[in-house]
């Protein structure tokens, strides 16, 4: 049906989560969604994980949560991005860029 | 602020645990709803969106355990069902709980009551002021090595006025003495102190005044005990006249309690600061003395034995060999009692070593007894530490059962010691002070 999805690498799932919440104010499933799509599919994130890693990203100060009406009139918790979050995300994305720039250049070595 | 975040939410989540779980089940299924929601708009029918949501999404209710495991208020939770387990495992096994804390409490009571000793007779400091500066003077033979507590009359005279290590120096002597007052009679310890002895103690009457030199033999000081016991109260004894060995006696001021030196003293007549033995061969007094702030015992030391030699070339016939000692007060009135004390306390600690080897047999046999249970749960699959905490958790209830029973055994057995410590073990009545502080 689609091409084969990948599990999260670990460690860049809270990553993955605060650079999807900082786009807009999302409940869990549009998070998932979100990461699915802007991914192409690669990354795939089960409930269990995402709530749990939600939970953890809430108790560290990062994300903000508030139940609310969705456009279809349902009760969903929204989750927001707090101004320690951003600066949270902001360095494991810097944190992110040198470590895959290293590899690509150890892997682009040539004799 | 995070850790701040991580206790409060725990203890949210504690406390309103049903209303946390239903929202993560309603946030699960807004999940699903969502998921179907969204296979049905790309023109699947109800059921096999809601079967391709299920097989995308798994097991909601595994999730819903993942979730809730999360964070630290499910080790709380944990341990306490393993308190409950280990609760109710001692409550059915009573012979051996029971059994388990009494050895414990009579181990560590009987422990607690003798170091309730050890520490008011051997390491609180003396109850006067500078406790750690008061010296005792004690003469002794080199040639024998005969000691005695005491000093004759003229060489305490002549430490008293060349030392220049202490600040004061008293000389006294007395013993139990019929006291004789208006209407009756009282037998009590009666010591003869000449005037230095205030400033050696830096006493302060809590009512009257000191005695000077002039008024040897004729004033007194009585502890504030005595004062109650026979005119009602302090103030009521200044004044008053006592009779000592057809003495008559005027009370000048009255000491508070906790002072009883020497011996728990009670009156303490004036005496002459120039003794009236002038033998240097009669051992009439004991003398002790207040180092001056910043001088060591050593020092101290150095300069009576330097005084003692003096003393035996001066008096070749009655100072031959002899030697002064400068003890610390605390050593000298302890000294005796130390080893007995000491002696006691290693006697407890080989009974609660015997408590506890008796104990860990007791665990041996029930633990034998148990094997069972414990390999069915690991074969369940229950990890190492979940299997052994309850047992641990056994063993610390006991533990804290037993400390606390032992502590109140002790309670009353710290009083019984000292109702029955002989009158000379020293400091008997400060015992209880380990139960205060």
């Amino acid at each position: 049906m689609e091409e084969a999805s990948t599990d999260v690498i670990q460690g860049t799932l809270d990553m993955l989560i605060l650079k999807t919440v900082s786009l807009e104010d999302m409940h869990g499933f549009g998070i998932a969604r979100r990461v699915e799509q802007i991914s192409r599919g690669v990354f795939k994130i089960n409930p269990g994980s995402l709530m749990t890693a939600l939970q953890r990203l809430e108790r560290a100060g990062w994300v903000n949560s508030e139940w609310c009406q969705t456009e279809n009139s349902r009760r969903a918790k929204y989750y927001s991005l707090t101004p320690s979050g951003k600066r949270q995300l902001a360095k494991e994305a810097a944190d992110w860029t040198r470590r895959v720039a290293a590899v690509a250049r150890l892997l682009g070595a040539e004799v | 602020m995070s850790l701040w975040r991580h206790l409060s939410y725990g203890v949210r989540n504690l406390l309103h645990r049903e209303q946390r779980n239903g929202e993560t089940t309603e946030e699960l299924e807004h999940f699903l709803k969502m998921a179907i929601e969204e296979r049905r708009e790309c023109g699947q029918s109800q059921e096999d969106a809601i079967r391709s949501a299920r097989i995308e999404l798994g097991s909601l209710s595994a999730a819903k355990d993942t979730v809730q495991s999360y964070g630290w208020e499910n080790h709380v939770r944990s341990i306490a069902g393993d308190l409950r387990f280990a609760v109710r495992q001692l409550w059915r096994h009573g012979m051996f709980t029971a059994s388990v804390v009494i050895t414990l409490a009579i181990g560590i009571g009987a422990n607690t009551a003798i170091f309730s000793v050890v520490q008011s007779v051997l390491l609180t400091p003396l109850p006067y002021r500078n406790p750690d500066r008061l010296a005792q003077l004690d003469t002794h033979f080199s040639d024998a090595g005969h000691l005695t507590p005491c000093m004759t009359g003229p060489d305490a005279i002549d430490a008293r006025e060349q030392a220049r290590s202490f600040e004061a120096m008293s000389l006294y002597f007395g013993g139990n003495e019929g006291v004789q007052l208006r209407d009756h009679g009282v037998y009590t310890t009666v010591t003869w102190v000449d005037a230095n002895f205030a400033r050696v103690f830096n006493l302060v009457p809590i009512a009257g005044r000191l005695f000077d030199d002039a008024e040897a033999h004729r004033t007194a000081l009585v502890s504030e005990h005595f004062a109650r016991e026979n005119f009602g109260s302090a103030q009521a004894a200044v004044g008053q006249v006592l009779h000592v060995e057809t003495e008559a006696i005027e009370i000048a001021g009255v000491l508070q309690e906790e002072f009883d030196f020497p011996d728990h003293t009670e009156v303490w007549e004036a005496s002459s600061l120039q003794p009236e033995s002038h033998s240097r061969t009669a051992f009439n007094y004991r003398v002790v003395g207040l180092l001056r702030p910043g001088v060591s015992f050593r020092s101290a030391q150095t300069e009576l034995s330097q005084l003692a030699q003096r003393l035996q070339s001066a008096y070749p016939a009655d100072n031959r060999n002899k030697e002064f000692a400068v003890v610390p007060l605390k050593d000298a009135i302890t000294g005796y009692a130390r080893s007995t004390v000491l002696l006691l306390w290693a006697g407890v600690t080989i009974i609660l070593l015997i408590a506890c080897v008796n104990v860990s047999n007791l665990q041996l046999v029930r633990s034998l007894e148990r094997q069972r249970e414990l390999a069915i749960r690991r074969a369940l699959g229950s990890s190492r530490l979940r299997v052994m905490r309850p047992v641990l958790l056994e063993g610390l209830l006991m533990a804290l059962a037993g400390g606390l029973a032992g502590f109140l055994l002790a309670l009353p057995t710290v009083r019984l010691l000292v109702d029955m410590a002989p009158r000379e073990l020293p400091r008997a009545a400060e015992f209880t002070s380990v139960c205060r502080s």
